[in-house]
């Protein structure tokens, strides 16, 4: 899928050396609410969504030059959100040295740390059980559940098959459910 | 409009004589402000009228996790997006203008980085023999023989709790076509082309409920 009309006159304007930076602050207004939330999910704590986020923007700006508009910028920027959020937690594991396990605790903490929690409360007990997924399968549940973005879209994200997508956020469904029944 | 209705009167008048209909219109009357509701009802039933495939799949995986709110519960700072960008564009800039000084590598004789190349590549060497004898003789057999006394239920289950969709991908193209069509009955089934309600009925098989 080709890049949209709007998108487009947003690049024309961030190709142009004199409104280079007009252009880019349009894409980043256009975009950094959804990227912020799509990372905010995933790393939990806003100061960490915040550091990604804005790696994830000076990754765009160094590369856009190179971006082949035969593909949707909304694509593009998602899926370099969602490696520097992959990246983001695997040096979390290395700095800390942790297990797997360790590693969701540090995010269950930082979910409970949140001046709303309320462990009773379903939409709580969801994010905790979304925490139980593995990496992987945690983006795939997020990007169906929260973002409704269709399977050919994902498959584009997370260059995965479409079927081993819709696998993984079946099964996703599935233990998130087992762990709020259990819970 | 009067006349309008005038001249229907008397279109009737002429084929049914001696009707005597009364020129007002008829008496119905509509809601005050039905005609400017109109639109937003009808796009409202549209509306409900299409389909969600999201929430239509999850309702089918699980009618608890379809009526849960999909309201995230956490929160940004107030007014965190009003000057994202400024701070994002203010953070490129700096960057531009203070690079990450470059490495700077120290100019040597061309001798001495090929007695440095030969050093390295009898190291290297030496190295190599020592790591391929020891896996050889001792690790190998050390971490097949610990392997072995696991037991397989072990393994199935940590498997299953630990590998998706990904992992089976990986796995499977990291084995080559010739070994599984040895081991593996054909399999023609393209996952893409599987209904919903398949993919569903097969988690649902004893071997995925754990």
């Amino acid at each position: 899928m080709a890049v949209t009309q709007d998108d487009r006159a947003l690049l024309a304007l961030y190709r142009q050396p004199d409104t280079r930076e007009k252009g880019f602050t349009a894409i980043i207004q256009k975009y950094q609410e959804r990227l912020y939330w799509h990372i905010r999910r995933l790393v939990i704590d806003h100061e960490d969504a915040n550091d990604v986020l804005q790696n994830v923007f000076i990754k765009v700006w160094k590369n856009l030059e190179g971006f082949r508009e035969d593909a949707q910028l909304f694509t593009w920027l998602y899926k370099i959100a969602t490696n520097e959020c992959l990246t983001f937690l695997e040096q979390q594991k290395r700095k800390s040295a942790v297990s797997l396990s360790d590693i969701e605790t540090g995010l269950s903490n930082k979910l409970r740390a949140d001046s709303q929690f309320d462990a009773n409360k379903l939409e709580w007990k969801l994010q905790k059980a979304i925490l139980s997924l593995p990496e992987k399968q945690r983006v795939v549940f997020n990007l169906r559940y929260y973002d409704e973005m269709p399977y050919e879209e994902m498959s584009r994200v997370l260059e995965t098959s479409e079927g081993a997508l819709k696998a993984s956020y079946h099964h996703a469904v599935k233990k998130i459910e087992e762990f709020i029944k259990n819970g | 409009m009067t006349n309008k209705g005038n001249d229907i009167v008397k279109e009737l008048e002429e084929i049914v004589p001696g009707l005597n209909l009364p020129p007002t219109p008829p008496p119905y009357g509509v809601p005050a402000g039905y005609f400017d509701q109109l639109p937003g009802q009808v796009l409202q039933r549209i509306r409900s009228l299409e389909a969600d495939p999201v929430q239509e799949e999850l309702s089918e995986l699980s009618p608890l996790l379809a009526t849960a709110s999909r309201q995230l519960p956490l929160s940004a700072p107030e007014g965190y997006f009003n000057d994202l960008s400024t701070r994002i564009m203010a953070g490129i800039s700096e960057a531009q203008e203070n690079p990450a000084p470059a490495r700077v590598v120290p100019i040597r004789s061309r001798r001495r980085y090929r007695l440095w190349a030969v050093a390295a590549s009898v190291v290297a060497l030496l190295g190599l023999s020592t790591l391929f004898l020891f896996r050889h003789n001792s690790s190998t057999g050390s971490f097949e023989a610990q392997l072995a006394g696991v037991p397989d239920q072990a393994i199935v289950e940590y498997l299953q709790s630990h590998t998706d969709a990904f992992d089976n991908e990986a796995i499977l193209s990291s084995v080559s076509s010739a070994a599984v069509a040895d081991e593996l009955p054909k399999i023609s089934t393209n996952l893409n082309e599987l209904p919903a309600e398949a993919i569903q009925k097969y988690l649902e098989s004893s071997e995925w409920s754990n």
